[in-house]
This record gives structure tokens, sequence and C-alpha cells, in this order.
């Protein structure tokens, strides 16, 4: 309740402060008085804390479909859902998941409800609405009684699942790292700048976009690096003034104004820069341990007036206050460890504790796990298919379970600006789902079906992998039925020695043809 | 193309005989597996200068016919090898390279035609090696001969490498979208010159109409003029009148630019030409997924047939691929999938899988070539589909996948694949049933030629 109470005096402050323009994202006053001009300009992608720009999308192409000639960048959102909704020539798709409980993660839990998918996306929760489907749409119904659902998860820390940019050009969609991820939970990864769906078996919807991240390099280590990102910030906090200056003197009918030279701006660093002083895009500081450093990064984004993202954050617990104040957003390792420092008398070195103190500062953050790829060199239970573990290990330092799971779903979603698409069980969202067999956080619990644009991207009982591993039909007598199965398939009718007419063959029962 | 390659290979066959009085062979067989259509038990083959006259349980003898008596033995067709790269070297071509057929690669005194006719390929399509659009294959008949004797069809398919979709996908795009900026190219040239025509045939209307009534003449003229044939038709007929007017005006016939050599097949493939085919060669299930959405960007149906590629894991005869996992989507098509004759297993287990089984079932059709280009290779070649029917591939299948479906997949069906009237006369003859594991090769006939009789082999 405090968290709630806490985060809505925010919100409220906020959207004062922001329809009355004198105040930034986070609430404070604007340190930059953007010129008019480009207060106008970028009117449409400032926001409040909750909300970011609308993310153009790569358009989602149906089975069949054109390749869009130009990149969907600049294109509305709005057509895009439409071409997806409204297909007046191509049958609906129908998934309806029945009887689990829902774990909506932005509005609570739903006990035995239905979920019902529509052509990826969700449809209805609570009603089963696929009975306004008609003759020739297809309706799947998953039976998921004394089950769970939760929102695929969404690794931010993941290589090797999918291809490089353009992922939907250098994706294998059958690989087994695929279909390793789906089965720990993951249905969405962040792959270098890449947001990519795990569509297992299609390349249709798997890339959502990139992220607008700028990455800064923020260290005691080099000192002369941070004088030269404060010069370079400086610089361009110093066109947007002169530019104001200039526009309010040509208003005012002084010809002798000289304009301001914004060429700088055109490309480069100093594009991003703008992005950063604008309020558009996060910047981003990568493994960043020291509370040092993550102080001077406080001081840096209260200075400048930017959206801080520190990945790592070992020593974040020390100096919660501080981060909550420059509102910083964590992506938190939680089995990350570090010993404390002997040599200084303050609290140093990594904590269980971590993201529960974050937590009861209102710092908000996203957890991953430890490794980035799927491997088990030396980093058991420790990689990518651990991903629920590692926000488990963060409850285990007293995080409440709510959390944990918001961490693994919804914040990193805000964070790459994809919670309009991903992150939640909510009408209207993309159906990337994950039914599973128990609570989401115990390590006893396997992932049954991953849905992931609204089709069945694994099936644990279809999985060679797992598929014996106590199966949902429960254990049968015979225990060769699970274990791989042999070369003659004897269920195959005419299968077998001398089944073919005409040449009996002189080899042993079982198939040894090392008689010849 | 096709008549043309078809007269030179009559020449080539018949040699001098042609001239003089039809030349007859006729095979007492054993048992005759025709393919189309039912097998044959004690029946006669006529060929005649070649080609297959009749075939049945009671021909008609012609006279003075040379006889080849094999009632102890099962004839069928020559096997047809989709891909084979005997004979020809190793090196790598990168790029699109469509203006090369394996046809300039061909070494006529290898070996290896040698091991294949031994091996009972009466056919055999050579392809050009390399990654992206690696060249056109050529069908050749494995003969001791100049390489033109060999070459049945130059231009079989074009080879189109997709083993690694993510490296390759790019290069063909962008071969794909050249191709079609050559077709745009055409298209805007030949709208010009409709334009220029037209103009043309306006101001000739207005010179007539100025000059008075000559004649029904000016009036045909630019009837005809949009069509270059009608107006070849009547060139003769106009004789010198025409040649008054061409000094004065463009060219009549439109000739269209010259277009780049390199995607030259792939604008033959863009355009739907009858005789244009492709076959993508891919490893593994994502590049059916990652070819078609390349196919996705063009409105024209691209005629594409699927080979499984002799990569290393997959070449084993339990080798992991996981081609099945497409089967549904290359049955609903009709794809023809090139599969070498191995069961399978499904990667990262030891669950097998009867790739070639689930794909016919799928809808399917198949078509198998040997596991590597060796003596070894083609010996096991149909020991190996013999396995794969003793585990449920269907015989009729197995029989079609090495004759008449490898035949159509270089678009020599009506030429090649089975015994029937009016097809080439290229036979094999085996001591029992082709795919028994000790049944052996004992003559093979190529254009009723016998080219092999192999020795037996311990």
């Amino acid at each position: 309740m405090r968290r709630i109470a806490r985060w809505t005096t925010i919100g409220f402050a906020l959207l004062a402060g922001w329809l009355a323009g004198t105040t930034d994202a986070l609430g404070r006053p604007s340190p930059v008085d953007l010129p008019i001009e480009a207060e106008a300009e970028f009117a449409d992608t400032q926001f409040a804390d909750d909300t970011q720009p609308p993310r153009p999308r790569r358009g989602p192409r149906g089975m069949g479909g054109r390749r869009p000639q130009a990149p969907a960048a600049a294109e509305p959102e709005k057509k895009e859902d439409k071409k997806d909704d409204d297909k007046p020539d191509e049958p609906d798709e129908w998934l309806v998941i029945k009887g689990a409980d829902v774990y909506t993660v932005t509005d609570g839990v739903m006990p035995a409800a239905t979920i019902v998918v529509k052509n990826g996306r969700i449809h209805e929760i609570g009603l089963d609405a696929s009975a306004a489907a008609e003759d020739d749409d297809t309706v799947e119904t998953i039976d998921a009684a004394g089950m769970r659902v939760y929102p695929g998860l969404i690794a931010l820390n993941a290589r090797r699942i999918v291809g490089r940019s353009p992922v939907e050009d250098t994706t294998d969609p059958f690989s087994l790292n695929f279909a390793l991820a789906l089965g720990s939970g993951v249905t969405s990864v962040l792959s270098g700048n890449e947001i990519a769906k795990l569509t297992y078996g299609s390349i249709d919807n798997m890339s959502v976009g990139s992220h607008d991240w700028v990455t800064l390099s923020y260290s005691a280590r080099s000192p002369s690096g941070k004088r030269q990102l404060r010069l370079d910030l400086d610089r361009v906090r110093e066109y947007f003034r002169d530019k104001r200056a200039y526009d309010i003197a040509k208003k005012r009918g002084d010809d002798d104004a000289e304009e301001p030279d914004g060429k700088f701006l055109q490309g480069g660093k100093f594009a991003n820069y703008k992005r950063l002083l604008t309020g558009e895009s996060f910047a981003y500081f990568r493994r960043v341990t020291s509370a040092g450093d993550m102080l001077a990064i406080c001081q840096l984004c209260e200075d400048y007036d930017m959206r801080g993202i520190i990945e790592e954050a070992t020593e974040a617990w020390t100096i919660a206050p501080a981060l909550a104040r420059a509102g910083i957003r964590l992506v938190l390792r939680p089995q990350n460890k570090a010993d404390e420092d002997e040599s200084t008398s303050r609290a140093t070195g990594s904590s269980i504790e971590n993201a529960r103190i974050l937590y009861d500062h209102g710092v908000r953050f996203a957890i991953t796990q430890q490794g980035s790829g799927i491997s088990l060199g030396g980093q058991t239970g420790r990689d990518l298919l651990n991903l629920p573990m590692a926000a488990a290990f963060a409850m285990r330092g007293g995080l409440p379970q709510d959390a944990a799971l918001e961490a693994i779903t919804i914040e990193p979603a805000r964070l790459l600006g994809v919670d309009d698409q991903l992150g939640s069980i909510e009408r209207g969202k993309d159906a990337d789902l994950i039914i599973v067999d128990g609570d989401l956080l115990h390590y006893e619990t396997m992932v049954q079906w991953a849905v992931v644009h609204g089709k069945i991207a694994y099936d644990k009982e279809k999985e060679p992998l797992f598929r014996h591993i106590r199966p949902r039909s429960g254990e049968p007598e015979d225990l060769e039925a699970i274990w791989p199965i042999r070369w003659i398939d004897r269920s195959i009718e005419g299968t077998g020695p001398g089944a073919a007419d005409g040449f009996p063959l002189p080899l042993g029962d079982e198939g040894n043809d090392s008689g010849n | 193309m096709l008549l043309a390659a078809l007269f030179v290979g009559t020449i080539a066959s018949a040699g001098s005989a042609l001239a003089a009085d039809d030349e007859f062979v006729v095979i007492k067989a054993g048992r005759i597996i025709p393919v189309a259509g039912e097998e044959i038990e004690n029946g006669t083959i006529v060929v005649r200068n070649g080609k297959i006259e009749a075939v049945g349980k009671n021909v008609e003898i012609p006279r003075g016919a040379k006889r080849i008596d094999a009632s102890d033995m099962t004839v069928m067709p020559g096997l047809v090898n989709v891909r084979t790269r005997g004979g020809l070297d190793s090196y790598r071509r990168a790029g699109t390279n469509g203006q090369l057929t394996a046809a300039q690669e061909i070494y006529e005194h290898d070996d290896m035609f040698e091991d294949l006719r031994e091996g009972g390929f009466t056919t055999a399509a050579l392809y050009t090696l390399g990654s992206g659009i690696s060249g056109r294959a050529s069908a050749v008949r494995p003969i001791v001969g100049s390489a033109d004797e060999i070459v049945v069809e130059e231009s079989a398919y074009t080879c189109i490498s997709f083993t690694r979709p993510a490296n390759e996908k790019n290069a063909i795009r962008g071969a794909f979208k050249q191709a079609q900026a050559e077709i745009d190219k055409i298209e805007k040239a030949r709208k010009a010159w409709e334009e220029q025509q037209k103009k043309a045939a306006e101001e000739a209307k207005k010179k007539a109409a100025e000059e008075g009534d000559k004649g029904g003449d000016p009036k045909k003229q630019p009837e005809k003029n949009p069509e270059p044939k009608s107006r070849a038709e009547e060139t003769p007929k106009n004789g010198d009148d025409k040649g008054k007017d061409d000094a004065k005006k463009e060219p009549e016939e439109f000739v269209p630019p010259k277009i780049n050599p390199a995607v030259e097949p792939l604008v033959d493939l863009l355009r739907e030409d009858d005789d244009a085919r492709s076959l993508v060669e891919i490893s593994r299930a994502e590049g059916v997924l990652h070819f078609e959405d390349l196919l996705d960007d063009y409105d024209a149906e691209i005629a594409h047939d699927y080979i499984v590629a002799n990569t290393d894991s997959a070449s084993r005869f339990f080798g992991q691929t996981d081609v099945f996992l497409v089967a549904e989507q290359l049955g609903e098509a009709k794809a023809t999938v090139a599969l070498m004759p191995n069961l399978n297993s499904v990667p990262y287990t030891n669950e097998r899988v009867h790739i070639p089984l689930e794909l016919q079932r799928a809808g399917c059709s198949i078509v198998f070539y040997p596991a590597s280009d060796s003596e070894q290779g083609y010996r096991d070649f149909l020991g190996r589909i013999g396995m794969l029917v003793r585990w449920g591939f269907p015989r009729d299948a197995a029989l079609a996948a090495v004759t008449s479906n490898a035949a159509a997949m270089l678009g020599l069906e009506e030429r090649l694949g089975t015994i029937e009237a009016e097809r080439d006369a290229n036979l094999i003859f085996l001591d029992g049933d082709p795919f028994a594991p000790f049944t052996q090769i004992k003559k093979v006939m190529i254009e009723g030629k016998v080219v092999a009789e192999p020795e037996t082999k311990p």
C-alpha cells in the first residue's frame, strides 16, 4: 500500500507538472528550457514517467503477406492494428486457454479464468468469447485447469537466441536455443539492439523493433571520458539555449539576431545526446557495480535531466535513496556476487537484499539472469534457462513476489518501450503467454505451453528433451513408452522386417544390418 | 531448346545408323518395371533408334532386330541422379553467377562418368558449386564421347544455395531484386517503344491525310505496327515500298535492352517461363521458411524444388536433421524434395525419424540422390533406399524417386524416367529386385546402346 501511495503522489505531481509544461518527466523543474520550436517538435515524445513513446513496429506480416516497401518506422501504430484485426479475406485464428489461474501482473490474479486470443492478441479475459468465431475460423483450445498463466518473460540479457539484425532474416526459428528458451518461460529477448519474439517455427511477427537506449560510459576509471561527456552535453544544452534566445529575439523583430548553428546535432553522438536531453531516450550505463560510479551517474542524470538505466548495480542497496531521487532505473542480476571491500568502513559488496532494499525505496528495476546465453559452462543455474530463478533469488532476499514477477515481465517491457504490447496479460496486448504447472518462481515448476503471438510455440509434451519429465498425462507404467523411440516404429503399419512384398531382407529383428 | 537437345541426342546415339535402315533392339525381360503402370512378367521391350517403340507381353517383333536375352533379369528405367559433382572440381564461387552452367566445366574423360554409368545412372545433373546463385545445372548422359555428345540439357535448373540463410538470404534477395529491375527495365523500354510507334503512326496518318488518299497502305500500317510478328509477315509482300519507309523510320521490331546474364535465369523464373526451374539447396527446416519468405515479395509463381544438401550431419545414415518440421508446409505446397536415402534422427536426441516417409505422407514428391559422389556411394544407393522401403517408405514412391520424379526435377519427364513408348531407351538390367541388398546391376543401356556391363563384385 505504501508503495502505491507513493507512486500515486508522484503520478499526480508529474501529471500536474507535465500539463503545466514547466517540469520534465520526473516532476523536477527543467534546467534546460527548451526552445519553443524544439518543444513543439518533441511534444509528442515527451512523456510522463509511466508512458513512453509508442514504438514504431516493423510490420507484422501475415502468411504470404507483402513486405512493406519502405521501413515502417514512420507508420502510425493504428494502421498496423487495423491490418491485424480486420482481415476481411482471411479467417480469424482463435486460441482459448481454459481454467487456469491468470496472473496478469498489472491487474492481480484471476482464478480459473479463460483467456481468449484472437489473431495473436488477447481478445478477452474471463469470458469465452470464441463463440463468436465464424465457420472457417480456426479455434484451438488448451485445457489448463489447475495451471497458471503468466505473461511470457522478457530476457534483457540474451545472446545467440536470435540472429543479428534484421532478426527475421538471420534466425533459425527451429533452433534448439529457441525451444530451450521457450521451455524456460522466455518469449521475448533483447539481443543486441533488437527486441525479438521467439515465434518458434515461423519468422512472422518475430521482430518487435529495436530499443533506443543511448549507451554511455561514466566511470571513475576514465576521468577524461567523464569530462568529455559533460562538455558534449553542455554543448547541446548551449545550443538549445541559444536557439530559444534567437527565437524570442526574432519574434520581437530583432533582425540582427544570429541563428545558432545546429548542424552538429544532425548525426553521430550529438544526435544521441539531443535525444537524451529531450527525454526521448534512456541513457544506458552498462556494467556499473560500484556505489561511487552510481552516485556520479545519479548526479549526471540530475544535472542534465536525463532518464538513466544502470545495469548490474551490485552496490545499489547502499545508495538506494540517491537512486530513487534521481529516478534511475536498474537492471539487476541478483545472483551476482561481489566481495566486501574491507579497506573502507561504508557498506560495500553485493547483498542478497539488494532488490528488496531498492524496492522499499521505490527504485524501479528489472531482473535478468547472470549469464547471457544458454550454457552450462561453469554457470549452472545462472544461464538463460534460469531467468525465473534469478527473480526467485531476489525473493529470497525479501523482495515481494509481485515485484519479483514484475521485474521479469512488465518492467523490462517498460525499459524497452514495448509495454503497450508485452509484459502483462491485458486485453489488446500481444498474446505472449506461458502456461506453467505451479508457481513460476518455484524451482520445480515446468513450462507446459508457451504461446507466442497467439500461436503455441512450445508444448512440453512434444519436446523430445523434456516430455519424459513428469508427463502431463501422468507417469506411464511402461517407461519405454516415454524414453526415446526405437528405430523401427511398430505403430506404423507395414514397417518392420519383410513388410514390403517381394524381397525378404536377411536382417535381424532389431534392424541390425551388420550382417551384410 | 529441348527439341534441339533431343535432335542432337538422337544423332549422337544413333550415329551413322540414322541414314541407313532403322536400328532395332529387342529385349526379352524376365520382369519389367516400367514405373508408369503395372510390372510386366516375361515382357518384351522394342527399341528403335535409341527410343522405346513398344513395351508389353505380346509385342510385334521387327525383323532383323538385335536381341538381348534378359529373361533372368529385371529391367527398369535408368536411374536419374539429380545432383552430382562427378568429374568437376571443388572450387566454390560466391555471388550471383547465373551465366554459368555446369556443362562449361565438364571434363569428358573423367573416371566419374564410368562410375556413374556402372552405378546405373543413365542421366546425371551436374551442378555448379558455390554460395548464392552459383549457376545452372546441366543434365548429361555418362557416355564416352565429347562434351557436346555428353550434354543432354545444358540448363536443367538454376542452383540456389541456401544452406546458411543467415548469410545467404540477403544476397539472394538482392539477386532477385536485380532480376526484377531488369524486367522493369525491359517493360519501360517496351512502353517507350510503343509510345514512339504510336507517334510515328499518327504522323504517318497525318502525312497520308495531307497527301491525299494514295491507297489502303497507310491505314493498315498503324494497326499492325505494334505487333512485330504480323509486321514481319508483311515484310516480304511489301518488298520495295517498305525499304523506302525503313530508311526514314526507326526499326520496327522491338529490341529489348540487353539484360545482365548473371541474373538471366532469375528473370526467367520471375517471368514464369515454362522451362525455368530452380533447385534450392537447404540443410535445415529454417531454409524453407526463409526462402518462402523471400518469394513472398513477388507475385510470380517462382518454380522451385528443394534439395536437402549433403551437410556433415545429414549425410550420415542416422544423421541429424530437422527437415521433418516443415513437412506439413512442404506437403501443402506439393513440393518436390530431393533427399539422400537416409533414416535420420531428431536433432540432439537418439530418436529416429523417417524423413522421406514423413514428407511423402505429407504430400511431397520425393527424389533420392546418392549420399556421396563416389563409386561406393553409387553402389550403395539402391540398397539404402531398400532400407527406407523396409521401414515403411512405399516401394512405388521409391521407384519413382530414382526415375520419373527425378526426371521431372530436371524438366526431362517427357524423355526419361519410365519405360513407355517414345521415351529414351535408358534402361538398367538387374539380377533381382532393385532394392534388395545383394542385387547387382548387370547391364546399363543409354539410348539403345549398352554402355556398361559391370563385373560381378564380391
